[in-house]
């Protein structure tokens, strides 16, 4: 997904209070970010998929925040 | 030149033959409302809600009792909780409606997040963008303030300042003597539930319902079977007051229909019920076949609303078989107190004649009010020294 269609989609997202589709939104970012050896992105997306997953009780919290740990960036 | 809020208050606290009831002030002045706030409201258990309103795990209750926001919410483990809804972080509200948390409590600010546990989870760019962590925020130290709260006859009662003695022994005496009523209290939602709003002091509803004196006057349809020498007074010293009656008799529907008794409760209670108030704020009734509670919420020195819900005993009770005599159980509760409305707004009025000096009471009859104005004088007593420390 380019830039200007994930921006449009989390906006979309945002809107809707559709936590579901923000963490696998920023999900797929930050992982693309880390892909392409871009950390710092990477992780303020990843950050963003695991606060609304763990808001909304999603079971992908836990592999996102083992994530965030490997990066220095959670506890 | 600051006007003094510390009346004197001794005339108060002598027996209620020669007592004074509270002064005027106490009923129409913003500096003795918020002292009474601290020393009578938050220094005590109060009622602050209702356990039906989080029935399942996650369910949140945000409450804003006398400017204190508060949050109240079910954890996991079924337990009722009850947080003060404030972000450690800015001091933003955490939680503004009702509803269900699947996971965490996000603040809407910064999204700072909560477990169900109060124990701060995240903290989102505290260390720099896409960086959750700094060796400065130690979330150990910065989880949610819990309040401490016990659930009794579906209250949630709070005690906010802390100091209160547990629960169990502030009430050791009222849980003994109900100890009848130490079952689930089943609620059946919208027709078991009103509220009054009412242009009056909190405590004048307090006054009025914990004595019988009012009842042939205020409720004549009363006379007929519940006659106020069938009354007796309830009277514990600094905990609660009230009144009973040895005539209750249950609302019978078409067909003889009846509401399912609490189970394994003592003979007395074939025709007794009992109305306490529970100092500060919670006034409770319990009878046979269902029992209610009401909290009064102070919403300024002149304005209450009296939140009134009604519980059964069984499920039964909560059928559609006996959804006409629920209505008309609640409504004859609410005719009752609807009753009540132009004496407490009326007693709200009187205080303002610069002349009242707090009453005088019937000795044979006000012991339960009197008993009420002599704690509430004794915890702005001990407000004031503790001020004065």
């Amino acid at each position: 997904m380019k830039l200007e269609a994930l921006d449009t989609a989390l906006l979309i997202a945002h809107e809707k209070n559709d936590l579901e589709q923000l963490v696998k939104l920023y999900r797929k970012a930050g992982l693309s970010c880390i892909d392409t050896n871009n950390v710092d992105a990477g992780c303020f997306y990843l950050t963003h998929a695991y606060i609304f997953a763990l808001e909304g009780g999603w079971p992908e919290a836990t592999e996102i925040h083992r994530t965030l740990i490997a990066y220095g960036r959670e506890e | 030149m600051t006007e003094s809020t510390d009346f004197d208050l001794s005339k108060v606290t002598r027996p209620v033959n020669v007592a004074h009831g509270l002064p005027n002030a106490h009923y129409i002045d913003d500096a003795v409302y918020a002292k009474e706030r601290e020393a009578v409201l938050f220094n005590n258990w109060a009622g602050v809600g209702f356990a039906k309103d989080a029935p399942e795990a996650g369910d949140s209750m945000p409450v804003d009792f006398l400017g204190m926001p508060l949050l109240i919410l079910r954890d996991q483990d079924g337990v009722v909780k009850v947080f003060q809804n404030t972000c450690r972080h800015r001091g933003m509200i955490l939680v503004k409606d009702k509803g269900n948390i699947r996971g965490t409590i996000r603040c809407p600010y910064h999204s700072w997040c909560y477990g169900l546990d109060g124990i701060l989870r995240s903290t989102p760019h505290v260390g720099g963008p896409g960086v959750n962590i700094h060796e400065d925020i130690k979330r150990n130290e910065l989880g949610l303030f819990e309040i401490r709260s016990h659930v009794y006859m579906g209250v949630v009662f709070a005690n906010i300042s802390g100091k209160a003695p547990a629960f169990e022994d502030a009430h050791a005496d009222l849980l003994e003597r109900w100890k009848n009523f130490d079952q689930p209290m089943l609620h059946s939602g919208d027709d078991s539930s009103f509220k009054l709003e009412v242009k009056c002091n909190w405590k004048l509803a307090v006054e009025n319902y914990c004595e019988s004196y009012h009842l042939p006057w205020i409720h004549p349809g009363l006379n007929s079977y519940s006659r106020l020498e069938d009354h007796y007074h309830l009277e514990k010293r600094d905990k609660y007051s009230g009144q009973g009656t040895r005539v209750y008799r249950q609302l019978v529907g078409e067909n003889g229909q009846v509401f399912p008794d609490f189970t394994n409760l003592a003979e007395k209670w074939d025709t007794a019920g009992e109305y306490v108030a529970v100092y500060p704020n919670v006034l409770l009734g319990v009878q046979r076949d269902h029992t209610f509670a009401i909290i009064l919420e102070p919403k300024s020195k002149e304005q209450t609303v009296e939140h009134v819900e009604v519980f059964y005993a069984t499920n039964t009770a909560l059928s559609d078989e006996y959804a006409d005599l629920r209505q008309e159980n609640t409504a004859q509760w609410k005719g009752v107190f609807l009753e009540d409305v132009f004496v407490v707004e009326g007693m709200q009025k009187g205080r303002h004649g610069v002349f009242f000096d707090g009453g005088k009471f019937a000795p044979a009859m006000d012991g339960p009010t009197h008993m009420f104005h002599e704690w509430v004088a004794n915890q702005v007593n001990a407000g004031n020294q503790k001020a004065a420390e």
